[in-house]
């Protein structure tokens, strides 16, 4: 009797466990809209450099002057009637849910440049008119280098020659 | 007989009985109306930062609007929105509850974490004595790879709650 009553205990105590559990459930619909997008930043210029990596990067010449030193970063080639400070830009795009493979690069000078300065990217003039195409098959993820030339004639008045240069990239 | 067998026997004879009772008795009355049963455990969801506030009881819209990885140099941009759960016990039977939560379709590369996990389809313990009777808020992170196909992203988070 003793045995049965202790078999009686146990069933009910199975039962119990098993009446007692409860569950519930609940469903969170996540919706919305992957968008594509690309970023350009300049990873490097002549001068000396402050927000590289950035969209929006300065370089400082300091004083410069024909028969001065090259600023950091810049050779100084100087001519019958002019001189020119060369460099290069690096300029990367990336990319991000698109499937383009290349893009179109374009460059345009904020502002007019001062009198008898010439500002070119690639080996194009650079105007604050009008955009200068510099590559229309760049590659995603990689920096491009371009050449960097300002060109001063002898005959510009010492002043600053402050300037920027706004880089478009348009996926293709 | 020992008060111990008596009490056997006792529990025998009524088990024997109750069947017996309804056997042969008269047309029998309708049965009491009973008063319905309260649940045990219920779950309830509303998400924090929805543009488009919750449905019924269990379930929930998160719109997170537009998403995009940014630059793949920068690595991917993750979304966070939040999401109350509230699990109740009408009953008053349950103190605390497991909380699990899985997706209901794989999400085509990106990432959604619950409170830091990271979920898949499999249910993933999110809390393990989770509150009854409170409202807790958990945390939703979604990244997007920069590889994710654009468009529409969809989805659904389902969230089990079991008592012991």
């Amino acid at each position: 009797m003793k045995k049965i009553v202790a078999s009686a205990i146990v069933a009910f105590a199975l039962v119990a466990a098993t009446a007692n559990a409860a569950t519930s459930s609940g469903t969170l619909t996540v919706t919305g809209t992957i968008e594509s997008s690309i970023s350009l930043t300049i990873e490097s210029a002549g001068g000396t450099t402050s927000g590289t990596g950035t969209a929006a990067a300065s370089s400082d010449l300091g004083s410069i002057a024909k028969y001065g030193s090259a600023p950091t970063g810049f050779t100084l080639a100087r001519g019958a009637s002019n001189w020119t400070l060369s460099s290069t830009v690096g300029v990367q795009v990336d990319k991000a849910n698109l499937t383009s493979t290349d893009y179109t690069l374009t460059s345009q000078l904020g502002s007019a440049p001062a009198s008898g300065v010439t500002w070119k990217l690639n080996g194009s003039t650079l105007s604050d008119s009008a955009a200068t195409t510099l590559t229309s098959t760049g590659t995603y993820g990689s920096t491009g280098s371009y050449s960097w030339d300002i060109v001063v004639a002898d005959s510009a008045a010492a002043a600053a020659i402050d300037n920027s240069i706004n880089f478009t990239a348009t996926s293709n | 007989m020992s008060s111990r067998t008596l009490l056997a026997r006792a529990v025998l004879v009524a088990c024997l009985a109750m069947p017996a009772a309804s056997v042969g008795a008269a047309p029998a009355a309708p049965p009491p109306a009973r008063a319905p049963e309260l649940e045990d455990l219920t779950l309830s969801l509303a998400a924090v930062d929805a543009a488009v506030p919750g449905g019924p009881r269990g379930e929930a819209v998160l719109d997170v609007g537009t998403l995009s990885a940014g630059s793949a140099a920068h690595g991917r941009t993750p979304v966070h929105r939040r999401v109350v759960v509230r699990l109740d016990s009408p009953s008053g039977r349950v103190a605390v509850a497991r909380l699990e939560a899985f997706l209901g379709s794989e999400p085509a590369g990106c990432t959604i974490r619950v409170d830091g996990v990271v979920l898949s389809t499999m249910p993933r313990l999110i809390d393990a004595v989770h509150r009854v009777g409170i409202a807790v808020v958990h945390e939703i992170e979604i990244s997007i790879p920069a590889s994710a196909p654009e468009g529409t992203f969809l989805n659904g988070i389902e969230w089990v709650a079991e008592s012991d």
